[in-house]
């Protein structure tokens, strides 16, 4: 009894972790925290399923996922959140870096299915007319309704490269004689439209990868801590200890400095990816650590040490599936902590620079005070995080009460 | 290659792409297309002797509340306060004339003060603040409303002065009679002490140094009222420019003497820079308000100045205001503030600020009103063509060597298309092309003698290739095919500021723009102003915005020849390795040469014509845009002259005479005074 | 007990050793130092020449130590602050980086106090509705708000409510802690609701951050604790629901919540920063980051210090607590 209380205080440590550096993610951990005398009991069960018989419990996650409507809803925006990042040149109706100097500073063009020719599955634009106001300079536009502009569908536009190979086919591509931004335009003309769904690539990468390398450390390092103890738990929570405190806004500013003086910005990209990382795989070591102690005091951990598995066998067979939820979990939710960290680097000037394109990077208009006074539309990528925030959430929230051993 | 490039101009036909050699598929040089017109109203000139004289009146007043003070003994009267000889101000050519008094001026600064020891360096906060407290020998900025009569520096604590007849002296007489905010006379002790115990002294970090006149320059104390330069060149007229804010501005001797180490063994030289904190007001001040309440980070209280040096042409002493505030902020703040109406003035030089700025003034209830000045801020793409300095590997000066091309300089100034650029900033007449070197809304500014070189993609093209960059691998970006970067992608780090949101935008334009000619250019924000980065000499491109002497060129000729070895500073050796200097810098640095001997200023414009035309037609450096600025006050005031620049000569703080602004009686109310019937040093 | 005390408190010092020197020589990694800075100025403020420009800056170089290697003037700053307590001087604002600190600090922690109490208060009261009314109205009410919350990003949100209040309704009080006929006045209940006129955005946004984290704690907590046995009995001897709720889920809910006050300081400081930054309201965050930009090194090695100190000192009392409720962490 004893053993297995100090087990869940271990956990609580962990929790505690997470919700000092971010805020999501911390509250399963810290849960096992409130007084509970069956607790130990309810907890076995799940964890002896889940090390003997994994299939049945993931069906069980599945079925417990689908009831939730919100889980699904998250999981649909995921899913289409991917796709569109995967397929975003064809999707683009515009080169994202073609410049309009003609066109730039144009607000988003509504598209119209119904014409002069009647219906018609492709949608058209009517051409925006600029004039100025001679008071404010401000610009004034007015759609000439008259002209219709059309898509073509899968038509021919600009060159780009896919797994390898060169397309030029788009789902709706432009007039070539017709400005057809339907977000509209940037300070240079270039297709907001085509710009976010471009710069959705980037930014789900950079989470991605960020996600990736931070959760593997993370649960590394957590289960190593966590399972040998001594010495080497000693250093590794040292070490944790470190990047925890260490101050991220100075980091941030100096990493610009760091960066070798003709990294390409993919190289600036990958870096900045690098140190993301490095500072947010520490709050889930932690939490990880906390699990493998409660976990390795388990009776039937203690009785395959006992039947002389090895280390690596019982890392990998039996604490590993049991922290693998929680890691899931840990993972979506990270996610959009990365989209939102990504966006402030950028908002600072340190994050992903030109010429390539992310979220952050076109969120960094709003600046500009202008763009928020004359030309709101520039501020789209806000509504874009905010779904890919909500996806990624509602996601992972249902996620964890669908895998959650303690919920029900 | 001259001629080859005249012919090209005269073409003026857009070829497309040929191949390398074909030198007549050039464009360019033209001239500089016109910009469109500003909504600047018409700017009135006034003849130097209008704006202001030196001369005793028959009679002096104050306002009341002051009267009061002197008749209650706490003062002596207005004219035993004034110099002999005021400075008289001459109302008749304000826009609004003779004013009122009364009412509050407010600040915003992004600066904190150091304290109050100018003599030592130490600045009192920026935005308005220094340039209250510390008064030069002369005064240069309102020069910018001079007419072209007669353009020189006008009087300040020097009321008048003339050369010897060699050329050789300078002999200045100062203000007679005139006293500091606490009563205590001003004499030409306070210069000498400036000159011989801070600027001469080398552990007092005095903004000037000994040299700064020219090396081996002298100064004597002729009488209590008079001083004497001796300059080693003759008629080193730059020189009286350099007498003006910020360079030569004496401290109140009586008080700095006895902390200076010199005269007081208990001081140390850090003793001394820190001695006059800020918190210790009243500060001591020659200027039109001293300071009289400080609150770290909050406000700064400045009261008007009883023994303030001017009057207007009825005999009022000036300032009209009685009370200026400062509210401690941020720079961004300045422009948000005063549009919302909570604070007076604002420089409005961010231009992606200037529609809400205009449509602001547009409203019936604004607070505001705009006084758009010339195009007088500048940017710029700066290509480091140092040798000596830096990027001391091969690969470094495989880089230096193609910015020192002026092919390759050609290729990225034909690459840009500073008409989107402009445009992308703000949208309207605010912004023009940018050919570099003096800017062209300026007094020397002479069109026909730039070398203007427009947009054409096609042209950089060419001359890429003709430099032997080909793009080998299809990315999009050519490749070096030669030297120690062969088979490399045509990389180039851009350096900029990412405190300002107008670089950061240019940045985004220049990197798309070299972009579709296949140079890449990396992106390299810095979080601070760029001058950490430039004495790096760790860059090859960078954006940074021009300052004063592109407006102004005599206030500052070093910006535009490698004269010495740490300018300009796209072109930097070491003090041990000085620049390897191509031919044409050579004839620039002979043409600034030039130029600070020659008294004549009809001639003196020719030269900086030829100067410019050596500047532009070897792209010494590489224009981006020029940007109109405006000056944002709060409708209160009177006296703001319209087409005030926000940067000539000096900032408009000192450029506007904010002494000469006054606010109509029944509008005063509507800022309270924190500190009513206040003077420094004088207790109600 | 002691012994465990002791052996956490070293390696708290140590660690603060550790990144004290680290974040030192971070932030002399970029180029140039606050010589470099005032000399930015007096070109472009003063005009003055490169020449003479560079000599003031080499002046100040030499008379702040500039000049030296990183690790001298590191050991000269931590050298100082262990004997002296002397953080060293600001050299932007030319007066000690303790009497900056001091000033800005009072502020900066009672604009964070107030955020966190409205965070913990609005946070925990959503998080009680949604439990209790799960997959309800109040529930979806309540998860919206925490998730708008958390989601829009904080310089976001402060850039658009400085845009109204600047450009839309002129709002007097932008910007600055007090309006300028009460900065020198002594307090008044005047003053206190012209503080509040003019920290309010920093405080809402800061709040609303805050917030979310408290309501999906408290929602999850409350929703295992109600599961609980004895919160079943508690209902089977008939007590009303919201006594049920209130009196005996609500408290046992609430437990790691409290254990969070340890380390809420840094996190609330540092929403601050993000918002005060952008609001200009004087307090730590802006003078950090206008030290960061402005190489004022002192300034910001010293808010680090500080920031980080706190840091520790909350999971070291976050431990402390810990071992005091469980013997066991202390024995292992």
């Amino acid at each position: 009894m004893n053993k297995r209380d100090s087990a869940h205080s271990d956990v609580a440590i962990g929790g505690l972790e997470v919700t000092l550096g971010d805020s999501v993610a911390g509250d399963a951990p810290s849960r096992a925290t409130a007084p509970d005398p069956d607790m130990a009991s309810k907890a076995r069960a799940p964890l002896e399923a889940a090390g003997s018989k994994p299939e049945s419990h993931w069906r069980l996650v599945t079925r417990r996922f689908l009831r939730s409507r919100s889980a699904i809803m998250g999981a649909l925006l995921v899913l289409a959140l991917i796709m569109s990042a995967v397929f975003a040149d064809f999707l683009s109706p515009y080169d994202p870096t073609l410049r309009d100097s003609a066109n730039f500073y144009m607000p988003p063009n509504a598209i119209h299915f119904v014409g002069k020719d009647g219906f018609s599955p492709v949608p058209y634009v009517h051409p925006l007319e600029t004039t100025f106001d001679p008071n404010t300079f401000a610009a004034i536009f007015a759609s000439d309704t008259s002209k219709e502009c059309h898509f073509q569908f899968l038509g021919q536009g600009w060159r780009y490269r896919f797994l390898g190979f060169e397309f030029d086919r788009h789902l709706l591509t432009p007039a070539a004689d017709c400005a057809m931004n339907v977000l509209g335009t940037d300070s240079l003309g270039r297709d907001m439209l085509s710009r976010i769904l471009v710069g959705s690539r980037l930014t789900l990468i950079m989470a991605g990868l960020v996600v990736a390398v931070s959760i593997t450390i993370g649960t590394l390092v957590g289960l190593v801590s966590g399972y040998f103890g001594g010495i080497v738990d000693l250093l590794l929570q040292r070490v944790t200890e470190f990047i925890l405190a260490l101050p991220e806004l100075p980091f941030f500013l100096a990493l610009v400095a760091i960066m070798p003086r003709n990294a390409s910005p993919t190289t600036v990209f990958f870096l900045l990816a690098a140190i993301l990382s490095l500072l947010k795989w520490a709050g889930l070591a932690r939490e990880v650590r906390g699990k493998t102690l409660a976990l390795s005091r388990v009776d039937y951990i203690l009785s395959a040490e006992a039947l002389g598995a090895g280390n690596a066998r019982i890392i990998l067979r039996h604490l590993l599936p049991n922290i693998i939820s929680h890691v899931i979990v840990v993972t979506t939710l990270m996610i959009p902590q990365i989209i939102l960290a990504e966006s402030f680097l950028s908002f600072l000037g340190v994050g992903v620079q030109p010429p390539l394109v992310s979220w952050g990077l076109l969120l960094n208009a709003a600046k500009d005070m202008q763009n928020l006074g004359s030309y709101p539309w520039m501020l789209m990528p806000v509504g874009c995080i905010l779904i890919a925030v909500l996806g990624f959430n509602l996601f992972g929230d249902g996620l964890r009460d669908a895998i959650d051993p303690y919920a029900n | 290659m001259k001629s080859v490039l005249k012919s090209a101009c005269c073409l003026a036909v857009l070829t497309l792409a040929a191949g390398p050699g074909f030198a007549d598929n050039l464009v360019g040089p033209t001239t500089l297309p016109a910009a469109p017109p500003l909504p600047t109203g018409d700017v009135q000139k006034v003849d130097y002797d209008e704006l202001m004289s030196v001369k005793a009146l028959d009679h002096y007043s104050e306002p009341d509340w002051v009267t009061k003070l002197v008749e209650a003994g706490k003062l002596p009267p207005v004219q035993d306060r004034l110099p002999t000889k005021p400075i008289v101000m001459n109302m008749d050519v304000a826009p609004d004339g003779v004013g009122v008094y009364g009412g509050v001026l407010r600040h915003v600064t992004g600066g904190r003060p150091e304290g109050w020891n100018w003599d030592a360096g130490q600045h009192q906060g920026w935005g308005g603040l220094t340039m209250t407290a510390q008064e030069c020998l002369v005064s240069t900025g309102p020069m910018w409303e001079l007419s072209d009569k007669k353009i020189e520096p006008l009087p300040d604590l020097a009321t008048s002065w003339e050369w010897s007849k060699d050329g050789h002296q300078l002999t200045m007489h100062l203000l007679e009679g005139a006293k500091w905010s606490d009563g205590q006379p001003f004499s030409a002790d306070d210069v000498m002490f400036y000159w011989n115990d801070n600027v001469l002294d080398p552990q007092v970090p005095a903004r000037i140094t000994g040299d700064t006149l020219g090396k081996g320059t002298t100064l004597e104390k002729v009488d209590a009222n008079t001083i004497r330069f001796t300059f080693p060149q003759a008629f080193a007229v730059a020189n009286l420019y350099k007498l003006a804010y910020l360079n030569f501005c004496p401290g109140p001797e009586h008080i700095l003497k006895p902390l200076h180490p010199k005269y007081n063994a208990d001081a140390t030289y850090d003793s001394y820079v820190k001695a006059l904190k800020p918190e210790q007001v009243p500060w001591v001040t020659m200027g039109p308000w001293v300071v009289t309440q400080y609150s770290p980070d909050q406000y700064v209280v400045a009261r008007r100045n009883p023994y303030y040096f001017k009057v207007d042409n009825k005999g009022n002493q000036l300032p009209y205001l009685d009370e200026v505030q400062w509210r401690l902020s941020t720079w961004e703040d300045r422009d948000v503030q005063t549009l919302a109406g909570n604070a007076d003035w604002t420089n409005m030089e961010n231009p992606s600020i200037y529609l809400q700025g205009v449509r602001g003034a547009q409203d019936k209830n604004s607070p505001n009103k705009l006084y758009w000045g010339p195009r007088s801020l500048n940017w710029r793409l700066e290509a480091n063509m140092s040798k000596t300095c830096g990027a001391q590997d091969a690969d470094g000066q495989a880089i230096r060597d193609l910015n020192r091309k002026l092919d390759f300089r050609r290729a990225l100034t034909q690459a840009l298309d500073r008409q989107a650029m402009g445009q992308a900033l703000v949208r309207g007449p605010f912004t023009a092309p940018y050919p570099g070197g003096i800017n062209p809304e300026s007094g020397v500014f002479n069109t026909d003698a730039i070398a203007y070189y427009p947009y054409s993609p096609e042209t950089s093209k060419t001359l890429l290739a003709g430099l032997g960059f080909k793009d080998t691998d299809g990315d999009g970006i050519l490749n070096w095919t030669s030297g120690p970067l062969a088979g490399q992608n045509l990389d180039l780090d851009l350096h900029f500021t990412s405190q300002r949101t107008t670089d950061v935008a240019l940045a985004d334009s220049v990197v798309a723009m070299l972009h579709e000619v296949g140079i890449r250019a990396v992106p390299k924000p810095a979080p601070t102003l760029m001058d950490p980065v430039r004495d790096s000499c760790e860059w090859s491109l960078m954006i940074d915005r021009g300052d004063r002497s592109y407006q102004v060129p005599i206030t500052n000729l070093d910006t535009f020849a490698p004269v010495t070895y740490n300018v300009p500073v796209w072109h930097r050796g070491t003090p041990d390795r000085p620049q390897e200097l191509l031919p044409f810098e050579k004839k620039l640095v002979e043409l600034v040469d030039a130029i600070r001997a020659e008294p004549d200023s009809q001639k003196r414009t020719e030269l900086f014509s030829e100067l410019d035309h050596v500047f532009t037609e070897n792209v010494y450096q590489i224009g981006l845009i020029d940007a109109s600025s405006a000056m944002i006050v709060n409708n209160r005031f009177k006296n703001v002259v319209p087409g005030t620049p926000v940067l000539a000569y000096q900032f408009a703080e000192k450029g506007a005479m904010r002494e000469r602004f006054w606010i109509p009686k029944a509008e005063q109310s509507a800022v309270p005074e924190l500190q009513p019937g206040v003077l420094p040093g004088i207790s109600k | 007990m002691i012994g465990y005390l002791v052996k956490r408190a070293l390696s708290a010092l140590g660690l603060l050793f550790t990144i004290s020197i680290v974040s030192f020589m971070m932030l002399q990694i970029p180029d140039g130092d606050y010589a470099s800075y005032a000399k930015a100025l007096a070109i472009s403020q003063g005009g003055m020449s490169q020449q003479d420009a560079e000599a003031y800056a080499q002046d100040i170089r030499e008379r702040y130590g500039l000049d030296k290697p990183v690790l001298v003037q590191y050991f000269t700053w931590a050298g100082n602050i262990v004997t002296h307590g002397d953080f060293g001087p600001s050299f932007s604002y030319n007066k000690p980086v303790s009497a900056l600190v001091g000033e800005r600090l009072p502020r900066t922690l009672a604009i964070a106090l107030l955020c966190h109490l409205l965070a913990t208060t609005f946070g925990v009261s959503l998080g009680i509705i949604a439990a209790t009314q799960k997959h309800r109205m109040g529930d979806t009410i309540a998860s919206t708000v925490a998730f708008l919350g958390m989601t829009i990003p904080r310089f976001f949100m402060a850039l658009v409510i400085l845009y109204y209040l600047a450009f839309v309704v002129r709002w007097p009080y932008i910007g600055s802690l007090y309006s300028p006929q009460y900065v020198f006045a002594p307090f008044s209940p005047g003053k206190l609701w012209d503080f509040l006129l003019h920290v309010w955005p920093a405080v809402l946004i800061a709040t609303l951050g805050g917030l979310a984290y408290n309501a999906r704690v408290m929602r999850g907590n409350l929703l295992d604790v109600l599961r609980q046995p004895y919160v079943e009995a508690a209902r089977a001897k008939g007590l009303k629901e919201s006594t049920v709720i209130l009196k005996h889920a609500v408290p046992n809910a609430l437990h790691p919540l409290v254990m969070h006050q340890g380390v809420i300081l840094p996190y609330m400081i540092s929403g601050e920063l993000e918002v005060a930054i952008i609001l200009s309201i004087p307090t730590i965050g802006p003078l950090m980051f206008n030290a960061l930009t402005q190489q004022d090194i002192n300034v910001t090695s010293s808010i680090l210090l500080l920031l980080s100190a706190v840091l520790l000192l909350g999971n070291f009392l976050a431990d402390v607590a810990l071992a005091l409720l469980d013997p066991r962490i202390r024995l292992s």
